[in-house]
Parts: structure tokens; C-alpha cells; sequence
């Protein structure tokens, strides 16, 4: 652990301190956010869960001892709340017609890759199939998402190796792969 | 499409995950969070101020429980003085022969009037019987013939006793006219 990881865990230990938790909070509220975005998808559930998670920092601040790296820490209560949260709501499926949008979308020529990957269409059943994806897959393809977290960091969260996690991410991406493949050969051979 | 469209798939996958996590907070965010963040030092402040209150309390309680006399609670086995009987004794006792002494002043089951009973102003204040008392009325109650007797004898034995003080110019005052 970092002196500097070491004295602000001490600062947010004490509780009385109230410019170590704004500065906890100014350090990694942007990755709680990300991080609860990316199960919600939604900016409002996102921020009630990055507020929720702060409540928890402040309450089980006392385990801050033994808290070797307070960034995988809080980004552990926020994959959790985000989880939870996502558990009350259910999730959004995509109708037959946003597939065929998105599908035309691929097969509109003169795009490149990264330009037709910026639309919304392309996010929309991106969201879908990822959505439904078994869960430990699903999992770890989110949180590779949130730019700021390294595969150790996500295998911490998630409680697991490493090299589970690069395997799971292989895996996910096949499955993303075959299934956009099969709804374009699908909707191609429709039209 | 062939290995040509597996590697267009590939960025593709690589471009739209890139945009799913792309993604930034709405300004103010951490002012918002913070805002909303109660602080731990008013909590702390709030947890002792009710911890004293219940502590004064407790102690207030428990030092007027101590201070606070006990009438309520019957004593057996004690004697019992006039503070506590609520009166005073208009004479002091006389001092009384060993045998004369009433047996029955060594334990009075003291049982104060109800809560809110005034106290009657005649001496001596309504009591208990005592066991020997009680014990007597009982016995009286189950043999009233040999009760009858009894106290037909102590009658006669105590008018010889008074008979014979008479005679050897001794005049003093009755065991029953001392109570």
C-alpha cells in the first residue's frame, strides 16, 4: 500500500475529516459512476447508485484498516450496489425492429467499423447482447469497459484470477461476435 | 460473410464496447454526492449527546431510588420506633419485669395505610396483629372452651398476685393498666 493510499485511509477512518471524504469522493466518484453506468445504462440509476456507494464508504469506514487499495475497494461497493440496483429493475429488451435498424446500419455502405460502432442503433443491441450473455461473462465484459480498471483490479472484484478474467473476456467477445454475425447473415438473407 | 467479415465484426465489437463504456457524469456530480453526504462529526456528536442524557437519567434515577425512604416495603423481625410508626409516644416505657415482657414487640410486621389513606390521629395507630396474635385469635377461634379456661385461670392467678401485693402493702399498678 502507498503512503498516500495509507494516509487517506487513516483520514477516512477518523470520519471526522471531512476534506478527506470530499477528497475521496472527488478521486473516484467519476469511477463509481462508470462503473455503476455501466449495469444500469442509465444516468439517473448511476448517480443514486455512486451516491449510495459513498453512504457505504462513510458506514463501513472502520474496515478501512485492513484495506490494502481503497480504489478496488470502492469499486467493489459500487459494482455491488449497481447490481443490486439493477436486480429491482428489469432489463430493457430490444425489439425486432431496433435489430433491423441496427443490422441495415452494417450493411449501409461507405461506414467504417468505428463510425458505424458510434451509433445508437449499434449501442442499443449492443446493450441487449451483452445483456444476455451468462453472467460471470457478462460481468467481466462490463467492467473491461470502464477504461480506469485493470484486469487484476476486476479479478479482485469479481474474486477471481487474473487469468479468469482474460479468459471469460475472450469468451464474451466471441459470443458478442457470433451473435451479431448470425443476426446479420439473418436480417441480410431477409431483405 | 467470410474471415473478411470476422475481422470487420472484430472492430466493430472493439468500437462499440469502446462507446458502451465511454461514458462521463453529469456536471456537479461530486457536489451533488457530498451534498447529500451527512457528515461524521455531527453523528458522533448527536450518538453522545443521547449516551449522556440516558446516563443523567439513569444516574438521577438511581440516586433518588437510594435516597427515597422504604415504607412501602414491610419489615419482619425489627422493632418498630415511633418515627417510623408516624406518631409519638406521649410516655416513654416504663421499665418492665423480664417475665411481664410482651414477647410480641420483638417482631411487628410494620405495613404502612394505603397510598393516599390520611393518617388517623388516635394513638396507638391501627396495626397488624402480629404472629403471636394471630396465632392466638386462632387458637381461640378452634377451642374456645379451653381458651375460655385458660383465661379464666390467668384471671384468678392474676387477682391472688393482686390479692397478696394488697396484703403486703404493695399497691402498684396492674399489668393491664400499664398498657
Amino acid at each position: 500500500m502507498t503512503e498516500r493510499a495509507l494516509t487517506q485511509n487513516a483520514l477516512l477512518m477518523t470520519s471526522t475529516n471531512e476534506d478527506a471524504l470530499a477528497a475521496a469522493v472527488r478521486e473516484h466518484s467519476r469511477l463509481v459512476y462508470r462503473i455503476a453506468y455501466s449495469v444500469s445504462r442509465n444516468h439517473h440509476d448511476a448517480e443514486d447508485a455512486t451516491q449510495e456507494t459513498f453512504m457505504r464508504v462513510l458506514r463501513y469506514r472502520r474496515k478501512l484498516e485492513g484495506i490494502d487499495d481503497l480504489k478496488t475497494w470502492m469499486a467493489r461497493i459500487a459494482w455491488r450496489v449497481a447490481v443490486e440496483q439493477a436486480k429491482k429493475r428489469p432489463a430493457a429488451s430490444l425489439g425486432e425492429r431496433q435489430v433491423a435498424d441496427a443490422i441495415s446500419q452494417l450493411r449501409v455502405g461507405g461506414k467504417t467499423a468505428e463510425e458505424l460502432a458510434s451509433t445508437r442503433e449499434m449501442a442499443t443491441m449492443l446493450e441487449s447482447l451483452i445483456a444476455a450473455l451468462p453472467e460471470s461473462l457478462r460481468d467481466a465484459i462490463r467492467l473491461s469497459t470502464v477504461d480506469e480498471l485493470l484486469p487484476s483490479e476486476i479479478a479482485q472484484m469479481l474474486e477471481t484470477s487474473e487469468a479468469s478474467v482474460r479468459s471469460r473476456l475472450f469468451r464474451a467477445r466471441q459470443i458478442l461476435k457470433d451473435k451479431l454475425s448470425a443476426l446479420e447473415v439473418q436480417h441480410g438473407t431477409r431483405r | 460473410m467470410g474471415p473478411e467479415g470476422r475481422d470487420q465484426f472484430d472492430d466493430l465489437l472493439d468500437g462499440a464496447l469502446k462507446h458502451y463504456g465511454d461514458v462521463e457524469p453529469r456536471v456537479g456530480l461530486e457536489g451533488r454526492v457530498l451534498a447529500r453526504l451527512p457528515s461524521g462529526r455531527p453523528t458522533r456528536v448527536r450518538w453522545t449527546a443521547v449516551l449522556a442524557g440516558v446516563c443523567i437519567s439513569a444516574l438521577t434515577v438511581g440516586v433518588w431510588w437510594g435516597l427515597s425512604p422504604r415504607k412501602d416495603i414491610p419489615r419482619f423481625g425489627g422493632a418498630v420506633t415511633p418515627q417510623e410508626l408516624g406518631t409519638t409516644q406521649p410516655n416513654p416505657p416504663t421499665a418492665i419485669e423480664p417475665g411481664l415482657r410482651p414477647a410480641e414487640h420483638k417482631a411487628i410486621p410494620i405495613k404502612a395505610g394505603r397510598r393516599g389513606e390520611p393518617k388517623l390521629p388516635q394513638f396507638p395507630s391501627m396495626r397488624v396483629l402480629s404472629r403471636q396474635e394471630l396465632a392466638m385469635a386462632s387458637y381461640v377461634e378452634r377451642f374456645p372452651k379451653e381458651a375460655a379456661l385458660i383465661a379464666q385461670e390467668q384471671r384468678s392467678f392474676e387477682d391472688e398476685i393482686r390479692e397478696t401485693e394488697k396484703a403486703a402493702g404493695l399497691d402498684r399498678p396492674t399489668h393491664d393498666s400499664e398498657r
